[in-house]
């Protein structure tokens, strides 16, 4: 065999390869146990229902439910209510966008927690948007992330902390 | 899925006579416009345009600095910055809006709609239609014109990268010479969808608002330009001042931004699995960057800018948006005449870190540290590698540019699918599926699935390190190795160099995992216990000239100094001060949960010391007392292991601090034994679970002193408010949101007192020159010196403190060009630390912060 004839053969060896191996792939798919969803979507009673870590739906009760948070009605308001003291006078407005429930792992608690878009609009009417998970009990931001990312022309104008004269005299 | 677009049969054939009359039409129709205002809304073209004509446009190509030259504008009339000679195809949807389809391994995944354009943000904000006439042909500087081109520069950025990724997706998973090898940009990026915006999920389970980027070409923003990944939508300002002028004009600033919105594709390319019956996806998602300057951002507008380089071979960006506005324009290649002297592409000249950190090419003298300046090192770094790889690589001369950005394309996918990974498994089977971690135990990227999020962004996030090194090893992984042999470890790393970014001793390639590094993966995947850990890649040492390591023993926090004007460290109690920085970060997406009645703003009383009941941010000055600049330094305030938890009932989780130095020591109360010598290997907060506190947990940063009799101790926060006579209960703790009925499962009452509130717990500083304090670094004798959000640490104080009480905060600090912050000085292999081992006092040095609270 030349050395053309065995690239050759070795390609062809290689695409039939990798054909077997986007077939197997499918058929992995359908076979595929389900995967790990330590930190879950979940429905609580009437509204949602609760899935483990194993992703068991939960006609059982989680061994640790006495120690997860009680979803409250007043999550979002109490969420709006802390924004409002964080944002002070600079916001016109705040809203919040419930995406989805979930049990989260938060230090070994299971916690029902809410995913939320959060939009704000400044005095200027600029808008800028962050997710968050937010414990539906208590309101509180547990994580935040997909923040706006700005570009301004002038880099120098962005709001800085003025060094205290005190401090240099 | 197959999506034969339009434009590709070619119904019609343009004839030279078909193209005069309707340039003739257009040229008349267009001479109508008013050339510094918005045509008004609605408003349509009076020419009647068909035949080549259909599902097209007019566009500019180019913005008007480029057209008509840096001198034009800017009062602008787009008219003459068009391409008359060749319409453009936008699409043959009826709305204004575009499809993303990528080929991989010859199979079309397609996601429809995937881009919506709009002119700005309302509530009732519709798709533009396509005109009767069949065209997208409307008045120029009307605001469906913007519309218009918005969608096709957008369009063509995306496609752009989707021919790049299926470039990247390919040679990957079909090369012969790679198949064999673990990758980070999974083979099951079709069956996740997430190669853009959308998650393959069950309606009620969205994982974006939108499946779709919005982009909007005239959006409510001063001299400004955006990407809000949560929408996901980009947004292109104006000026006020020149009413004609928008920020979308210039080609450049939506690629740019495009840039920012593909970095958060490919961050998260792997944090969606396929699962029996829909995807798994993990509820957060990975992105670049912090509220203020940090290496993350900085490394994010870096790339951001290359991209604009990779759509139009410039290697200048933004001369109209950033420069005729706010004469702000950046290069992005040594070889701009913009750059001072001595800044050049030979080895000597390169843009280098930390040197250039805070260069501002339009205003030299005055060094300013920002993400945008300190990224331009990340985009020179990459265009280099670009123009190397044109050179070593022997590319046909034509594709010279499409083959070279692919390749470099594809090792920053794999780069920021490594970095961003939150599934944390990190390695799928040699046959491209995911392992499943039920029954796949080891955890390869960012410690494991639960604190993921915290260790890809704040514990252990990208630095200029993180990312040089995760770029080197890929290099060496696929062009070294196969892409392109001629452009070798050796060119590599001196590349790297000439750019101050060869920061690590090894390529980090051994495969240890985040728990155990004696488990390791090969490279078919497979997970072996080696008694002696296989060890990484070496970096020739010989080609570090100019990125210089420094010892972290070095850095400590500074003395008082009287002749240089500068303080231990800077408090900043004010009101004033205060609101803007709260504000800011709650706008820059980092809400802190501020405690309600125990601590406020209200309180402060702008003293430049911490009395109860504030909120205050505080910036340590830190000291470099090496020869060398140091860089990247990044100060947590973060839970970490750093107690011996002593109290076994679990009813109050008192402990002892460890001995982590020698400023809290046995005498102090502080333990030293076995105890404290284990490292935890995942993350739990030192919060009650089941009820009791457990015996391992990260604690706070902040200790308090404790008086027994004639001996102090340094303690936990919860003992000291049980004991020394307050009794507080929880609802006078900092952080309680619970109620007379209800419990708060997240409250930690071993930070009754002091906290580091969340979104605003570490800190970052661009570098601190040799000998000096960062003060001394940035301030340089400046009174009216100014210091970045990102700089703070903000606490909030208890008001029920009594007045007198000391704290002793044990921060933790790292750097980017640190000899000793990332493997033991006793390892010979310099084997880097684990992720579990950032629980704990290995990779850092601790900063001891101390106060009084007084009045």
């Amino acid at each position: 065999m030349t050395k053309n004839k065995k690239i050759a053969s070795f390609m062809v060896l290689s695409f039939a390869l990798l054909f077997f191996v986007k077939k197997e792939e499918q058929n992995h798919n359908v076979k595929n146990r389900p995967a790990n969803a330590l930190l879950q979507t979940a429905k609580i009673t009437g509204e949602s229902k609760f899935i483990d870590k194993n992703r068991r739906p939960l006609d059982r009760i989680p061994a640790s439910t006495s120690y997860v948070n009680t979803p409250s009605a007043t999550w979002e308001k109490q969420l709006k209510t802390s924004l409002a003291a964080q944002g002070g006078s600079s916001l016109k407005d705040i809203k919040i966008k419930k995406e989805k429930s979930l049990v989260w792992m938060r230090d070994e608690n299971p916690l029902h927690v809410e995913s939320v878009v959060v939009t704000l609009t400044n005095k200027q009417d600029v808008e800028a948007s962050f997710r968050a998970l937010v414990d539906s009990q208590t309101g509180k931001v547990l994580e935040s992330w997909d923040q706006s990312v700005f570009d301004p022309a002038n880099v120098r104008g962005s709001f800085r902390i003025k060094l205290d004269p005190r401090y240099t005299n | 899925m197959i999506v034969v677009r339009q434009w590709m049969t070619n119904y019609f054939k343009a004839t030279a006579a078909s193209n005069m009359v309707a340039l003739l039409i257009s040229l008349i129709t267009l001479a109508s416009c008013n050339p510094t205002e918005i045509t008004p809304s609605g408003q349509r073209s009076s020419g009647v345009y068909a035949g080549d004509f259909v599902n097209k446009a007019y566009i500019y190509r180019e913005s008007p600095a480029i057209v008509h030259g840096l001198n034009y504008g800017p009062r602008v009339d787009m008219k003459g910055t068009l391409d008359k000679a060749l319409p453009e195809f936008i699409t043959d949807k009826t709305l204004l809006k575009g499809d993303c389809s990528v080929l991989f391994l010859g199979v079309d995944s397609t996601i429809e709609d995937c881009i919506h354009s709009f002119a700005s943000k309302t509530a009732s904000q519709q798709l533009l239609p396509k005109k009767s006439d069949g065209t997208w042909i409307f008045p120029t500087n009307s605001s469906e014109f913007y519309q218009v081109n918005g969608l096709y520069h957008v369009q063509h950025g995306v496609n752009t990268f989707f021919d790049k990724l299926k470039f990247a997706y390919d040679t990957l998973h079909s090369n012969p010479i790679f198949m064999w090898k673990t990758k980070s940009t999974p083979k099951y990026l079709d069956d996740t969808g997430m190669f853009w915006f959308q998650a393959i999920a069950p309606t009620n389970d969205n994982y974006f608002r939108n499946s779709f980027l919005s982009s909007y070409a005239l959006c409510n923003l001063e001299l400004n330009a955006s990407f809000s990944p949560a929408g996901p939508e980009l947004c292109f300002g104006n000026w006020a001042k020149h009413p004609s002028f928008f920020m979308v004009q210039d080609p450049s600033i939506v690629y740019h931004e495009l840039g920012h919105a593909l970095i958060a594709v490919m961050m998260n390319f792997r944090n969606g699995t396929p699962g029996s019956l829909t995807p798994d996806y993990h509820p957060l998602r990975s992105n670049l960057g912090g509220y203020g300057f940090d290496e993350a951002g900085s490394i994010g507008e870096g790339v951001a800018d290359y991209y604009s380089f990779v759509m139009n071979q410039r290697t200048h960006f933004a001369e109209w948006g950033l420069g005729k506005s706010m004469n702000a324009s950046r290069p992005i290649s040594e070889d701009d005449s913009l750059h001072i002297s001595g800044v050049d592409t030979t080895s000597e000249g390169r843009l280098s870190y930390p040197q250039y950190l805070l260069y501002d090419p339009n205003d030299p003298n005055i060094p300013f540290e920002d993400v945008h300046y300190a990224g331009q090192i990340i985009s020179h770094y990459l265009v280099a590698l670009t123009k190397e790889l044109q050179t070593q690589c022997s590319l046909p001369t034509e594709d010279m540019h499409d083959i070279s950005t692919s390749y470099v394309m594809m090792l920053l996918a794999e780069t920021f699918s490594e970095m961003g990974d939150l599934k944390s498994v990190g390695v799928d089977t040699i046959w491209g599926g995911a392992n499943d971690p039920l029954s796949f135990l080891d955890r390869f990227n960012n410690l494991d699935e639960n604190a993921s999020f915290v260790w890809a962004h704040v514990v252990n996030p990208p630095t200029y390190r993180k990312f040089s090194q995760i770029m080197a090893k890929n290099i060496y992984k696929y062009v070294t190795s196969g892409l392109c042999t001629s452009f070798t470890q050796d060119e590599s790393e001196k590349l790297l160099d000439d750019y101050g970014l060869l920061l690590f001793k090894t390529y980090n390639n051994d495969g240890s995992s985040t728990k155990n590094k004696y488990a390791q993966y090969n490279s078919f995947g497979t997970v072996n216990i080696n008694p002696t850990p296989v060890a990484p890649t070496a970096v020739h040492e010989n080609n570090r000239r100019k990125s210089v390591l420094v010892s972290k023993q070095l850095l400590t926090l500074a003395e008082p100094n009287s002749e240089t004007d500068t303080a231990t460290y800077y408090i900043i109690d004010d009101q004033a001060n205060m609101s803007g920085i709260l504000e800011g970060l709650l706008f820059k997406g980092f809400p802190m949960n501020p405690s309600t009645g125990i601590a406020s703003l209200e309180y402060n009383n702008s003293n430049i010391r911490i009395s109860p009941g504030e909120i205050v941010a505080v910036i340590p000055n830190l000291k470099n007392s090496s020869n060398s600049t140091m860089a990247g330094i990044q100060l947590l305030a973060t839970d970490w292991d750093h107690v011996d938890v002593t109290d076994t009932t679990g009813l109050n989780g008192n402990f002892k601090p460890c001995v982590v130095d020698d400023v809290t020591t046995v005498a102090q109360g502080a333990e030293a034994g076995e105890t404290c010598t284990s490292t935890m290997t995942s993350y739990k907060r030192h919060v009650k679970t089941a009820g009791a506190f457990a015996t391992e947990a990260a604690a706070p940063v902040c200790l308090v002193q404790i008086e027994d009799g004639e001996v102090t101790r340094w303690v936990s926060q919860n003992e000291f408010r049980k004991k020394q006579g307050l009794a507080l209960q929880d609802k006078d703790c900092l952080g309680f949101a619970g109620t007379a009925a209800t419990e708060d499962f997240t409250f930690n009452p071993h930070e009754c007192l002091v906290r580091a509130l969340p979104g605003a717990n570490e800190a970052s500083f661009s570098k601190i020159d040799a000998q000096k304090s960062y003060v001394e670094t940035m301030r340089n004798g400046n009174p009216e010196h100014t210091f970045d959000v990102g700089n703070a640490i903000i606490f909030e104080v208890n008001k029920w403190i009594p007045p007198g009480t000391k704290f002793r905060c044990r921060l933790r600090a790292k750097f980017s060009n640190c000899s000793d912050c990332f493997s033991d000085a006793a390892d010979s292999t310099n084997d880097e630390y684990i992720d579990s081992e950032y629980n704990g006092a290995k990779p850092f040095k601790v900063i001891n912060f101390e106060f009084d609270v007084n009045d």
